[in-house]
């Protein structure tokens, strides 16, 4: 499905693609006129387009404003597919990194209280929290069974290892762990990539920041999720690590399998699917929900690492956690469509769920206020905390970070790590980075304005700017 | 972009990593089908490792994969790099690909460890399916394959 879409403006920053050939509904694409020169001559809108057609989607192929080019979908994709209509979950749109996601902790001390210790919080982290390749684990699991009770359990087990507290787990999606895990459906070749990574942060874009509350932007909301201006807070960035990418992995292989059989024809490989009630989709959605749980817990053991590396320096380890949210994950969900409440495979794939006040799903103290949604920017910039709100467009999503302009090749060789390094420190940023060239290929310049992404996300009606959060300090895998 | 590897340029065998948004691609090009899929290997690791024959603790790690389509060949051996460095931490460094007689291939990768090379970028960790190529052009081999890191 090559060649130029032709996307028509259909509000404020809202672009339709007409379904088109075997497209079954029209591409929505959220994007300002500042970000639309970035994504319009990308293949990502042929992905849209691709995602289109897959059996049993409704309402339309969504595009959040970071979007950029994937494989199969695109990533900042969002589709949904009706599960009594012969709805499909394709694995492509949930990603290789099942439950991919972050965590936002809130410490009670502002940055003048911290930043006389920055640099030993930071050399404390660096040595505390595994990243790249070889470098172990926080969590050393004692057998097989430990592992088949984190694929269940997610985070709650993690907290009854002693890894949190029972805070965390309320503050968590799905409250720790997603129902229906069925670690039985994860491969060998996952449970030995698994074994040994529970509390490691990988490589690639993933990291955990020291922040500082910059700027409050939504008073009211800011109170209730225990936010204000000059605090520290530690942002989390990783997911479910070797396991969940062999889960992916194995899956696309077996549905590719299994499409014929199913009549289903796919226009990329990598959006191999099967019906959602299908023993090939519900094999896949027991072994993803098992993958999530897996990242949750991993995203718990280093929390633990982290209030300890707090403890270490700054003397004390309180940190409470804001909220958990992935945002690479396929979730059944109710949603109103053509008028009727209809149970949906949503499908995020670098998109973040998004849920408004008085969603039934939201933890009891934030249901009034509605979802926390955490938006990581590039290295250096700023991140956010926007808040679900209003009538829930594209299923109650909005975007998941800054999103990429260009490839991680391109940007190596136009930056190189130590310059970086150099420039993020003059500005008042502590890097610890496991390789020179990941820290350049991450290099902000790579990236969209998170701030123009996560304005389009609001002007759009997804979601609700809450604060500003600055880095003063990065753990770079 | 075209469906198959631009390798017209390059004779021989041999490999290079060409820009992609999501992550990286490789492209690898070889006399016959086993030459292809070792410069594919060897370009996966280039990818994350600065690679030097001499390090100190060397070990052969069998190489197989059963008679399937060619970029499922690929997918497998691809893989095959990925699991050794996330389960064992270790680093490929020379590969020996032969046809089987069954169809698939087989051969050996010596692996070092990961302590004794020089990581320079995150480590790829999975295989994707979109714009997967591999096949025989003009009496040469050639592949494609987008890396998720």
């Amino acid at each position: 499905m090559s060649g130029p879409p032709r996307l028509r403006a259909a509000g404020p920053d809202r672009w339709r693609i007409e379904a088109t050939g075997a497209m079954r509904v029209p591409g929505i694409l959220f994007a300002s006129d500042v970000l639309l020169p970035q994504i319009s001559d990308e293949e990502a809108l042929d992905q849209v387009m691709n995602v289109a057609t897959l059996p049993g989607i409704v309402e339309a192929s969504y595009a959040m404003p970071d979007i950029h080019w994937g494989y199969g979908f695109p990533i900042g994709g969002v589709a949904a597919t009706d599960v009594d209509g012969d709805g499909v979950v394709s694995p492509g749109g949930v990603g290789f990194d099942i439950s991919c996601g972050v965590r936002l902790l809130l410490s009670p001390m502002g940055i003048e209280e911290i930043a006389p210790h920055i640099e030993a919080l930071m050399d404390e982290l660096d040595a505390r929290i595994p990243t790249g390749l070889g470098a172990g684990a926080v969590w050393e699991l004692a057998d097989d069974d430990e592992l088949t009770a984190v694929l269940r359990d997610g985070s709650r087990h993690a907290v009854a290892r002693g890894f949190g507290v029972e805070a965390d787990v309320a503050r968590c999606e799905d409250s720790g762990a997603m129902p229906d895990a069925d670690p039985a459906m994860v491969g060998e070749r996952a449970r030995r990539r698994g074994a040994g990574q529970l509390g490691s942060l990988g490589s690639g874009n993933h990291f955990i920041e020291v922040q500082v509350v910059e700027e409050i932007v939504d008073a009211s909301v800011a109170e209730s999720f225990g936010l204000r201006r000059g605090q520290v807070c530690v942002m989390i960035h990783c997911g479910s690590r070797g396991l969940g990418h062999q889960v992916c992995s194995d899956t696309v292989k077996d549905m590719q399998g299994s499409m014929r059989r199913h009549g289903i024809v796919v226009p990329d490989p990598q959006l191999a699917c099967a019906p959602v009630r299908s023993p090939e989709g519900r094999a896949y959605l027991g072994a993803m929900a098992a993958a999530a749980n897996y990242g949750r817990a991993n995203r718990q053991a280093l929390t633990a690492a982290v209030r300890r590396a707090f403890a270490d320096t700054v003397g004390t380890d309180r940190l409470d956690l804001l909220y958990d949210v992935s945002h690479n994950l396929a979730k059944l969900e109710w949603h109103d469509v053509d008028g009727r409440r209809r149970l949906l495979c949503v499908h995020r794939k670098g998109a973040t769920r998004a849920f408004p006040p008085e969603h039934a799903d939201l933890p009891d103290d934030l249901r009034a206020v509605g979802q926390p949604v955490l938006v990581p920017g590039s290295m250096g910039t700023s991140s956010y905390v926007l808040v679900g709100r209003g009538a829930g467009d594209a299923f109650s999503s909005a975007c998941h970070g800054a999103g990429r302009t260009m490839s991680r090749h391109a940007a190596s060789r136009i930056v190189r790590g130590e310059t970086l390094r150099h420039e993020l420190e003059g500005r008042g940023i502590a890097v610890r980075a496991a390789s020179a060239r990941g820290l350049a290929e991450e290099a902000p310049m790579a990236y969209k304005d998170v701030d123009e992404v996560v304005a389009t996300c609001e002007r759009a009606g997804l979601a609700h700017r809450v604060a500003r959060l600055r880095p003063v300090g990065v753990v770079k895998g | 972009m075209s469906r198959e590897p631009d390798t017209s340029h390059h004779a021989g065998r041999g490999h290079r990593l060409v820009a992609h948004t999501a992550d990286c691609m490789l492209e690898a090009w070889g006399e016959n089908r086993a030459a292809c899929l070792a410069e594919a290997m060897a370009a996966l690791v280039e990818v994350f490792a600065e690679v030097h024959d001499d390090a100190p603790t060397q070990r052969v790690m069998p190489l197989a994969a059963t008679a399937s389509a060619d970029v499922d060949v690929l997918v497998a051996l691809l893989e095959e790099v990925i699991y050794v460095a996330d389960v064992f931490g270790a680093v490929p460094v020379r590969f020996h690909v032969a046809e089987a007689e069954d169809g698939g291939v087989a051969g050996d990768m010596v692996v070092v460890d990961a302590g004794d090379v020089e990581l320079i970028g995150p480590v790829p960790k999975a295989v994707s399916y979109h714009h997967l190529d591999m096949g025989e052009h003009d009496g040469r081999w050639s592949c494609r394959a987008v890396v998720d890191v």
